[in-house]
């Protein structure tokens, strides 16, 4: 989780009609929980039904193959409880415009690799 | 709080299929969606684009075995987190192993060269796209993360 925290761009993963999606989203952890803000839309609608989600967040350096990948798997939910939240993440949805729903992430299961070229 | 039907965002713009078409084609990482045993996973993964057709490399016995024979998500982004400009591509479809036997779509993806990051891979997939989508985000005069 500390590689996470020296990112601010992942990527979640939802499953919409049984379907998966990915969708890149601009984050923040807090406490140990993926933070994000969004509008309207699937994101916003898995974490009113607490669907379960992925996470991932990477840093891969192409040309030098090396890089580390962390996945977390959660549960998400729209925090609407903790206004406190928004004004300390001083989080901005990379998308911009009206996006004043604030989901959070509580990883249930966490891995991480790195990884090291074998070769090259 | 958010106007219900106000939601679209002006910044996001969808791209045209040529337009998601040639970034797949131009880059060759990105991340792989699938159903696991205990929720959705995503993995990085090199991937390479052409005439229609995705192929993914990955290790023999990998995670990625859960993806053969269903339903997978695939994106492909670029997001300049200074400018906050970027887009994104999400390819849908189904994935499927590229058999050793001699058939004219494995022989096609085995000649198409996908790199690997994470060196020698010798299994295949490549995924049948139902659908691509793409957008764009631009935002100027966005406020950076860290001013509001």
């Amino acid at each position: 989780m500390e590689l996470v925290a020296t990112e601010s761009v992942g990527r979640i993963a939802i499953s919409v009609s049984a379907l998966p999606a990915i969708f890149p989203v601009n984050f923040r952890l807090v406490n140990g929980d993926v933070v994000f803000l969004t509008g309207e839309g699937i994101k916003s609608q898995a974490a009113i039904e607490g669907a379960v989600v992925g996470f991932e967040v990477d840093q891969v350096d192409a040309e030098h193959r090396a890089g580390w990948s962390v996945m977390l798997i959660g549960q998400a939910r729209m925090v609407t409880d903790e206004p406190k939240i928004t004004a300390d993440l001083r989080l901005s949805p990379w998308a911009g415009g009206a996006r004043t729903n604030v989901v959070c992430i509580h990883p249930e299961f966490v891995s991480g690799r790195r990884i090291v070229a074998s070769k090259s | 709080m958010t106007t219900p039907g106000a939601a679209a965002p002006a910044h996001l713009s969808p791209l045209t299929a040529e337009h998601c078409e040639r970034l797949l084609r131009r880059h060759h990482f990105g991340r792989i969606a699938v159903h696991g045993r205990d929720g959705l996973a995503i993995f990085p993964v090199n991937y390479v684009y052409a005439d229609g057709r995705l192929a993914i490399r990955t290790e023999p016995g990998a995670k990625l075995a859960a993806a053969v024979q269903s339903e997978v998500a695939f994106e492909i982004d670029e997001i300049n987190e200074t400018t906050r400009a970027g887009w994104s591509v999400m390819v849908a479809g189904t994935a499927f192993e590229v058999a050793d036997t001699v058939d004219d779509v494995s022989v096609a993806l085995r000649d198409l060269e996908v790199d690997s990051w994470a060196g020698e891979r010798t299994r295949w997939l490549r995924i049948e796209p139902r659908a691509i989508t793409g957008r764009a985000l631009s935002d100027p005069g966005f406020p950076a993360a860290d001013g509001g």
